[in-house]
């Protein structure tokens, strides 16, 4: 099942500062563990993530670097900084705030605003 | 079509949709490494060479859509507000030099900073990254060059300084303005050496010497003391970043012993030399100098005109354009003038501890110390409580090599906040910023 694009817009950069939480990773790894992890809910294409991370870069959410792999190719890594982790946190609170409030539209009640 | 020319077909498509070309080549190279990623993936499953290569691309996006998007993101970060304290400060020079002498005023060094400073800010930063150690020699090596065509200012030993003049006609290049260029000739050399642990800290150490070798046999006293202080800094700042992956205590009591052997050795020759110690300090026998400027100071208005004779003042135009300024303008606008001045140098230096990069983070370190100390010893000097001597008052005193100097390093430090996080290191080994 698809997931609506303006669902997902709001949560791409809350994902991904997610991941780089855990540790450091570069694009390709990003993608493939999100759809991984969402079961293939999250299926990013790579056009998507870079103009993303470049602007959490730009913002100072997170910081690159690079590596050079056992094939000998330059490989650029994210890893999240301390305004990064920052954000993540007011995101996750704000997520779970969201969530609850459909939660209890979609579970219904006996509240009503006129009655 | 073999899969990388696929993959620099597209690579291409995405980076011409990016109008600002200095970022292209490090996008496009990022992007092909992702479709290196894809393409092995491909392959693992079983798709041959060329049709992982077309799956990859496809997985991609379209190529236009998403160069649209990164061009979005990609703008060139105009730092407006150094760039008018500047224009404010060769502002306030111009005038301060047209009231104090107007004849003096001349066109061409103007013109050549604004080149300078152009060359600067649009020159590629990573070029500087990767020539490193050229531009270290190339600097050492046109010093000396230089070292052996001057002539001393005989009217300039009288007033207690030495300066060694090169003379290029029309040109007249005051050596001891180098001491404003050798910082970041020296930043690049440490940047150079990172990662090379203990070895790389002793051939910064031994870099060091040429440089306050130059400085000390000019001599001037504040420039040795300007480079000793920003290279340390460097170092220590390369050091204590782990940028050399040695235990700090050692790494940064190493960095120490040339720094000290130099000021040891010129302590000893200075003791033993009065000449020398003439020729050095900014020596004011009868303490005449010393007393005018006070009263200068102390008779100077808040605003406006004050009182005070200024016939007796050596060097108006290059080591006192400040006190001028207060004598003939108030102490309001010499303090507007340094608060301006410290607050570019607060901004220059925030901004700095903000780069990502270790070569962003030296160049602009280099630049700032530079501009930072200068400000700091001319305003400190103008109100008498100097003993060093001057190079300059960045922008504002008189000085043709000063001011293409400081146009020169501004507009490179400028550069640097202008690429943002694209300011990128070479790839030596494992590094992080």
């Amino acid at each position: 099942m698809s997931i609506d694009k303006s669902l997902l817009a709001g949560s791409t950069t809350t994902l991904i500062l997610k991941l780089l939480e855990e540790r450091d990773m570069y694009g390709y790894e990003m993608i493939e563990t999100l759809a991984l992890r969402s079961d293939h809910t999250f299926d990013f294409k790579a056009g998507t993530l870079y103009p993303i991370l470049h602007t959490l870069e730009k913002q100072g959410l997170v910081s690159s670097y690079e590596q050079r792999t056992p094939q000998e190719r330059i490989r650029k890594y994210y890893h999240l900084t301390e305004a990064g982790r920052e954000r993540l946190l007011e995101k996750q609170r704000e997520w779970t705030r969201f969530v609850d409030a459909v939660e209890k539209i979609l579970k219904g009640g006996s509240v009503h605003a006129f009655q | 079509m073999p899969s990388n020319e696929h993959f620099t077909e597209y690579c291409r498509q995405v980076s011409q949709q990016i109008r600002w070309k200095r970022v292209r080549r490090v996008v496009a190279q990022e992007l092909e490494q992702h479709l290196c990623d894809q393409q092995d993936a491909y392959l693992e499953q079983g798709h041959d060479a060329d049709e992982a290569a077309r799956m990859a691309v496809a997985q991609m996006g379209d190529a236009q859509m998403v160069g649209q998007a990164l061009n979005q993101t990609h703008r060139p970060q105009t730092p407006w507000v150094p760039m008018f304290v500047i224009l404010v400060l060769l502002a306030v020079g111009l005038v301060l030099q047209s009231v104090l002498s107007p004849d003096t005023i001349r066109a061409l060094p103007y013109g050549i900073a604004a080149a300078a400073f152009f060359l600067g800010y649009f020159m590629d930063t990573s070029l500087l990254g990767r020539h490193a150690g050229k531009v270290y020699g190339l600097v050492l090596a046109l010093s000396l060059l230089a070292l052996f065509r001057i002539r001393v200012s005989l009217h300039a030993v009288m007033l207690g300084h030495s300066f060694a003049v090169l003379s290029l006609p029309p040109f007249n290049i005051m050596l001891g303005n180098l001491a404003l260029i050798f910082p970041m000739a020296y930043g690049l050399f440490v940047y150079k050496m990172r990662n090379r642990g203990m070895l790389g800290i002793v051939y910064c150490g031994l870099a060091y010497l040429p440089f306050a070798g130059i400085l000390l046999w000019i001599p001037t006293i504040f420039g040795f003391l300007l480079y000793t202080i920003t290279s340390v800094l460097l170092l220590y700042t390369a050091i204590w970043q782990g940028w050399f992956q040695v235990r700090r205590v050692r790494g940064l009591a190493l960095a120490l012993i040339p720094p000290l052997m130099c000021c040891g050795a010129f302590l000893v020759t200075l003791l033993s030399s009065e000449s020398l110690q003439f020729r050095s300090f900014r020596i004011d026998l009868d303490g005449h100098l010393h007393n005018q400027v006070r009263e200068l100071v102390a008779q100077a208005a808040f605003w406006g005109q004050g009182g005070g004779d200024l016939s007796g003042i050596p060097c108006l135009e290059t080591d006192y354009a400040l006190l001028y300024g207060i004598h003939r303008f108030g102490l309001g606008p010499f303090l507007a003038l340094m608060l301006l001045s410290v607050g570019l140098c607060i901004l220059c230096v925030r901004r700095g501890l903000r780069q990502q990069s270790m070569l962003g983070k030296l160049l602009v370190q280099a630049v700032s110390t530079t501009f930072v100390l200068q400000v700091l010893s001319y305003g400190v000097t103008n109100l008498e409580y100097g003993l060093f001597g001057v190079i300059s008052f960045p922008f504002v005193s008189y000085g043709g090599t000063a001011l293409v100097f400081n146009a020169l390093l501004m507009g490179c430090m400028l550069s640097v906040f202008r690429m943002g996080p694209w300011v990128r290191d070479a790839v030596t080994a494992v590094q992080k910023v």
